[in-house]
């Protein structure tokens, strides 16, 4: 791919665009990066316009299982008052065979200027070279680590970023996924009478249908909590007390079904309902006993999720803490 | 890196005081938990509005933990009488309809009835001992929320069976009581002065939610985004540069079965004396210091307090009323005002009202804002339309183009949004000159509808936030800028009724008053 081409598939937008709609409402640009995976492909295609009912973007649409030969444009046009208003500009285009380096001049010369960039990555691994030169052109990046059939490795080679200055720009989405569980066991204790389990807790039981979503949410309380990982899926607390993590595998992947956390007097459980996959009840059993109260289940459509990803602001850390508590973790496993 | 809270104690244990998995979890839930009673919970507002919105504030887990619901009404029904019901006011009402059953089964537990007679205390003690068991049973924390639903004539009955049975803030020592008090606040200034007294009698203002739905409305609450999150409005938001202000609430329906109540009120005291008052405060109000409740109310009050009151002489210079003939909307014909159930014969009651007001300050003297409401006109609309001055010296156009003044108008009802005419050259060799639109429409602009009013001001009473409820002295104050009006409308029989057919844009006279009025 040389300059020229560039130019030809911007002049073929233009052209593209000037069919279909007078105002180009662009506001962000996303770099969707996708390999060996036709059906993330076709979702990304088709979720862009969804995408696009609320947000004017281009997508740049890279290919790495197909050679540039591969190119194709499309707009999307949408009525605002009595204007027709370009919404999406999407340029798809295979990439395979490509270096890194001239990955990234080829898409910067097909963005937007002065707007936000943002890189949905989709490739297999973040070891790769290609991912760190299209992050440097980004803002933000978005990650699926639970997508892939390794998704635990892919999770720790994440968690190896953990200490670069690409790490605060990440957005994973197996662990924006989980903010509804989080939010449910912050719940808990909120009440000042349950706050004081939380130092006691012995053990934490999570039932999930893939790997990473347990595992982010494990290093997420003991993150929270101030635990440090003390052996095979095993964390100590401030005093030196042991807190054994049992991970059941159930269910749809991505998706958790169930916590317990265990206290020396009370057990605190959040479960999806046998009655209704829409509804999750919390119960506290134990000397602290609650009557069972029961919640609607906020799983979050992916599109929102990435919208999410996108413009969402920093959690204060939570998210670097909860990693660099996974990347421990993952060591001392090793060790 | 985030820390925790951990104090350690004499055993070795950590005690935490802040929860420490709150961090970095943004949520819209209300962390108080509460008991929200409704008095008049068989009423048509409560039906149509409050429990849906307490259904989808539950649904969208806005609701805090610990929640419990007493509906308070005259009608007799058993708990589950009353539970069957709400079911189907969600079910007949809700944006979320149906509802989802495992999700209300939930809900339905928290729900219960007392039927009561207002006047007898007993009823009220009643629900004092079920406010305890609800405390005890979910948790409720003794916050308690009040909300008046019921005719305002039982206000004042209602406020003071709160304290012979104890109810009332001050005997609540382990948490809040507040109470909503839905419009209308009063019928005049005298009324409304008296209702006040009543309520200062129990509630401090503080805890004194009077609420005006309209204030509810995403749009509404964008006028103070639009205004003072940006930069380019504010510096032309002046006398310097606007020429007029127009607000309109036009309605299509007629009175709906509501002819008792309206022949009584009229569209000063049922839409300009609250809703458009208000909608005028904020389109005119300076920055306030803060986000804080009192101190953007401080500013409105301002406002107000600015505004020129008439004397009788000036009235019929600076109003018009009308009231509707029978007509067509929508190819349907509809019957005169007159002619609708409840409604005198001879009513002078007006179905449109419009005003000239002037705000007697640096920023907005002899800017004159107009102000529109009626029922039965051509168009279902409620705007505010900022017009600004022609320009000083013609450049461009050809000689046959019109140069149409920007006009910035903020969508409220049926669409919400923002849209803005400037004028553009039309493409080709000739100069020619049209006015376009831009167009900012909540619905596809963020991809979401707004959430109705009611739920956002529910919310916002549980939560303590009183920015969108109305205080006293703006009541008091709006009721003293429309009663030289109202007294002159009321000694004064208009013998044009009815002087503007239905499905119109109102009175011929309203021209005389602003010929630039927005067509409808």
């Amino acid at each position: 791919m040389n300059a020229l081409n560039v130019e030809d598939l911007l002049g073929a937008l233009a052209h593209e665009r000037r069919d279909r709609g007078g105002v180009s409402a662009t506001s962000l640009n996303v770099i969707a990066f996708v390999e060996n995976d036709d059906r993330l492909l076709q979702w990304m295609a088709e979720t862009s316009d969804a995408f696009a009912e609320a947000h004017g973007f281009r997508i740049v649409l890279l290919d790495g299982s197909r050679t540039p030969e591969s190119h194709s444009v499309r707009t999307h046009c949408r009525e605002m008052g009595e204007t027709l208003v370009t919404s999406l500009e999407q340029i798809q285009l295979g990439v395979s065979g490509m270096g890194a380096q001239e990955l990234r001049s080829v898409v910067h010369g097909l963005l937007v200027p002065n707007v936000q960039n943002v890189l949905l990555w989709g490739g297999s691994h973040v070891g790769d070279e290609r991912f760190s030169k299209l992050a440097e052109l980004t803002e933000r990046v978005v990650l699926f680590s639970s997508s892939s059939d390794k998704a635990l490795e892919s999770l720790r080679e994440l968690t190896r970023l953990e200490r670069t200055p690409l790490a605060e720009r990440i957005r994973d989405l197996a662990y924006m996924r989980l903010l509804s569980w989080q939010d449910l066991t912050a719940q808990f204790f909120d009440e000042p009478d349950l706050i004081q389990e939380l130092p006691s807790l012995t053990a934490i039981d999570i039932t999930s249908g893939s790997d990473p979503e347990a595992y982010y949410l494990a290093a997420w309380l003991a993150g929270r909590l101030g635990w440090e990982p003390c052996g095979d899926l095993q964390f100590c607390n401030t005093a030196g007390d042991g807190i054994r993590v049992n991970f059941h595998k159930e269910g749809l992947p991505r998706r958790i079904r169930s916590i317990r956390l265990h206290s020396k007097s009370c057990t605190f459980g959040i479960a999806i309902s046998p009655d209704a996959e829409d509804l999750i009840c919390l119960t506290v059993e134990g000397d602290k006993a609650r009557p069972m109260r029961c919640v609607p289940l906020h799983d979050v459509d992916i599109v929102s999720l990435v919208e999410r990803a996108i413009f969402s602001n920093t959690d204060g850390g939570v998210y670097l803490d909860t990693l660099d508590v996974l990347r421990r973790l993952f060591e001392s496993k090793q060790a | 890196m985030t820390t925790t809270t951990h104090a350690q104690t004499g055993d070795g244990m950590a005690q935490v005081s802040v929860n420490p998995l709150r961090a970095g979890i943004e949520s819209s839930r209300i962390s108080d938990p509460c008991t929200i009673v409704f008095f008049g919970a068989s009423g048509d507002l409560f039906k149509r509005m409050l429990m849906p919105a307490i259904y989808n504030l539950r649904l969208n887990d806005i609701l805090p933990s610990h929640f419990g619901l007493i509906g308070f009404a005259r009608t007799q029904y058993t708990d589950e009488q009353f539970r069957d019901y709400c079911k189907q006011c969600v079910n007949d009402f809700s944006r979320s309809a149906p509802v989802k059953e495992s999700l209300w089964n939930d809900l339905a537990q928290r729900i219960s009835y007392i039927s009561a007679n207002f006047d007898d205390t007993s009823h009220f003690e009643a629900l004092a001992k079920r406010l305890e068991e609800y405390e005890q049973q979910f948790g409720a924390g003794h916050n308690r929320l009040f909300y008046l639903a019921t005719p305002p004539s039982v206000f004042p009955k209602i406020i003071s069976q709160l304290k012979r049975a104890q109810l009332d803030p001050d005997r609540n020592t382990k948490g809040w009581s507040r109470i909503i008090v839905e419009k209308p606040f009063g019928i005049d200034l005298a009324s409304a002065q008296a209702l006040q007294k009543e309520v200062e009698k129990v509630f401090r203002e503080s805890q004194v939610y009077r609420i005006d739905h309209y204030l509810g409305k995403e749009t509404v609450q964008d006028i103070m985004a639009l205004r003072f999150a940006n930069t380019i409005f504010e510096p032309i938001w002046t006398r310097n540069y606007i020429q007029s202000v127009q607000i309109t609430a036009a309605e299509t329906l007629g009175v709906e079965g509501r002819g008792g109540y309206y022949d009584n009120a009229g569209a000063l005291r049922d839409m300009i004396q609250n809703h458009v008052m208000n909608l005028l405060a904020l389109v005119a109000m300076e920055p306030p210091a803060s986000s804080d409740a009192d101190a953007i109310r401080n500013e409105k009050y301002k406002v107000f307090s600015a505004i020129e009151l008439p004397t009788p002489e000036q009235v019929f210079q600076m109003s018009v009323r009308g009231q509707y003939d029978a007509g067509t909307i929508g190819g349907e014909a509809v019957p005169a005002y007159r002619s609708e159930p409840d409604v005198r014969p001879d009513s002078n009651t007006e179905t449109y009202a419009a005003l000239k007001l002037n705000i007697n300050n640096w920023r907005w003297a002899g800017v004159p804002f107009y102000l529109r409401s009626g029922k039965r006109l051509a168009r279902k609309v409620s705007e505010i339309a900022i017009t600004f001055y022609q320009i000083p010296h013609r450049l461009f156009g050809e000689k046959s183009d019109t140069i149409e003044q920007n006009v910035l108008v903020i969508k409220i009802q049926p669409d919400e949004g923002i849209s803005m005419r400037f004028n553009a050259k039309v493409p080709g060799q000739k100069n020619h000159i049209r006015s376009v639109t831009m167009d900012f429409n909540y619905g596809t602009g963020f991809g979401v509808q707004s959430a109705p009013a009611y739920e956002r001001l529910i919310a916002d009473a549980m939560r303590g936030d009183a920015t969108l409820f109305t205080r006293w002295d703006a009541v008091e104050r709006a009721w003293e800028i429309v009663m030289p009006v109202l007294e002159v409308w009321q000694s004064i029989k208009d013998r044009a009724f009815p002087n503007y057919a239905a499905g119109s844009d109102g009175p011929q006279a309203a021209t005389t008053l602003n010929p630039g009025w927005r067509p409808l």
